[in-house]
């Protein structure tokens, strides 16, 4: 019950007022090609630039699955005060989780207990959003948590461009083009090392960019 | 050719003749290319097809904006000009240090059709061509940036005529005083400039298929033929000619702004189509998946809703 009142919630919030607002008044097109037929858990990971990327992920996510679908967020940022942490649990459906080691969490550990209670994640390997298109090196954790669960495929996405209307460290969205390219699920191989395992994520999702629509 | 007979509520009798009569065009084009593609499926007709669809997205626009109610119809029209001029501008790469700039430039579209709306003619004329000419660097001022400042304040207030001033006057139709014994009132003259627009189009590309030879201008656009254009120019001014209930005037002035409707749509298509050439584009944007943008489907409409706007006001208004 309070699962389906948070999906439609979510499905108000996003499918009927942030998708179209998206589309009408930035200007994001959104492309997929059916990525979600046949999953029931994923990580979406995508490239990150702007905080207008973790809307059109959640744009992006279709409704059966969007009430249990939390983009990973950092404690200590977002959860500063108590309505920081209300807001982003509320209308982002956030999952929080502290950068640092210590007080005997692993965020790593945090994560697969997410994905144990057949949730799903969405996260940016880059950690933060970094220098506008220029794509930094990837953080080891998503691959310690694929390799921890390799029957969960990820699901990589191209974001093109969000650092245009809403850049960093400025306020003002202003109209423009940007664009969200979801792939289709793959899975890791889980022999590989991490660095390997790193390199083919961020090869999936740079190769969207180049194939716009196949 | 006007039969007062049936009626769509909301609109006036001539303007719901001229919806009726398109809508029973569109229904018989809807089923033969339908039976065409079901029957001869080897034939190409993809295009028209194509064309077949947009219309009916053309007519339900235009029948929601323009029979419910004012208000709609300015926020309808607003939205429209909006999109076109983001689609422009996003494609045009202005300076990162100038957003502001820019979001001041997205400000007049609100401004300019609030001023439509309140039907006061002198400030909707001044406030883009004088107003936002000198606004726009005041802002630049404030952000100390001077780097391509001349490009950007060009690029905008162009961009700003281009979509935002010439649709706007589609909107003034509506504000513009009621002509005594003039039946079909604004929503006849708004149905024949966008009606007409869109037939020259197609007339064009008809005859152009049919008869073209003779390039006009290959660099711009290569499908563009002189038989095309004048096919284009002679279908166009007889079809107005036809739907001459639709506006105050009389037969000789109707010819006339039908075939000035015909040579400003076929300009204002080129002038859309040079610019992305110029850009290297093919779509202004995927806002309409498989049409392009908004801007792809109103480049006619940029140019002819001005030249009709003025003629009508010269004739009838001065």
């Amino acid at each position: 019950m309070k699962h389906m009142i948070r999906k439609i919630w979510l499905h108000i919030c996003y499918k009927m007022i942030m998708k179209p607002f998206l589309k009408i008044f930035v200007g994001v097109e959104f492309y997929s090609q059916d990525s979600f037929k046949d999953v029931d858990q994923f990580i979406f990971v995508a490239n990150h630039n702007s905080h207008m990327d973790t809307m059109m992920l959640l744009c992006s996510v279709p409704f059966r699955l969007l009430g249990k679908t939390h983009p990973l967020a950092a404690q200590d940022y977002f959860g500063k005060t108590p309505i920081t942490t209300w807001l982003s649990k509320i209308f982002v459906n956030a999952a929080l989780i502290k950068r640092i080691k210590g007080d005997g969490e692993n965020p790593i550990q945090m994560m697969v207990e997410w994905l144990d209670l057949g949730h799903s994640l969405i996260i940016f390997p880059e950690g933060s959003r970094g220098t506008p298109d220029i794509m930094q090196s990837f953080k080891k954790g998503i691959s310690l948590v694929l390799k921890e669960r390799p029957n969960i495929p990820y699901i990589p996405a191209y974001l093109e461009n969000t650092s245009g209307p809403l850049p960093k460290g400025d306020g003002l969205l202003i109209p423009g083009y940007s664009s969200i390219r979801v792939g289709r699920p793959h899975y890791i191989d889980n022999d590989s090392s991490d660095e390997e395992n790193l390199n083919q994520i961020k090869k999936t999702i740079l190769s969207l960019q180049q194939n716009p629509e196949s | 050719m006007y039969f007062n007979s049936i009626k769509i509520p909301g609109f006036t009798a001539p303007a719901s003749e001229a919806l009726i009569m398109t809508l029973g065009l569109l229904v018989f084009f809807t089923i033969l290319f339908w039976g065409w593609g079901f029957f001869r499926a080897q034939d190409n007709i993809v295009n028209l097809k194509s064309r077949t669809k947009s219309w009916w997205v053309i007519i339900i626009i235009y029948a929601t904006m323009m029979g419910i109610k004012k208000e709609i119809s300015f926020i309808g029209l607003g939205f429209m000009s909006f999109i076109a001029l983001r689609e422009l501008l996003s494609k045009l790469q202005i300076n990162k240090n100038l957003r502001r700039v820019l979001f001041w430039a997205y400000l007049a579209v609100p401004i300019q059709f609030y001023l439509a709306y309140i039907g006061n003619f002198q400030a909707f004329l001044l406030f883009i061509p004088v107003g936002m000419f000198f606004i726009l660097p005041f802002r630049a001022i404030i952000e100390g940036v001077a780097e391509d400042s001349i490009k950007t304040f060009s690029q905008l207030h162009w961009a700003l005529m281009l979509t935002v001033f010439s649709l706007s006057h589609i909107a003034y139709f509506i504000s513009l005083p009621e002509i005594p014994g003039f039946e079909a009132g604004y929503q006849g003259i708004v149905y024949f400039l966008i009606f007409l627009t869109q037939i020259n189009d197609i007339f064009q590309f008809i005859s152009g298929k049919l008869f073209g030879k003779h390039k006009i201008t290959p660099q711009i656009s290569p499908n563009k033929t002189w038989e095309g254009f004048f096919g284009g120019l002679i279908l166009t001014t007889l079809m107005g000619y036809h739907l001459s209930y639709l506006v105050p005037l009389n037969a000789m002035q109707t010819t006339i702004a039908a075939a000035l409707i015909a040579i400003a749509g076929f300009f204002g298509d080129l002038n859309i189509s040079a610019v992305k050439r110029d850009l290297n584009i093919k779509d202004m944007s995927n806002f309409i998946p498989g049409h392009g943008g908004i801007l792809d489907r109103l480049d006619s409409l940029t140019f002819s809703s001005l030249f009709f706007f003025y003629l009508i006001y010269f004739w009838i208004y001065l």
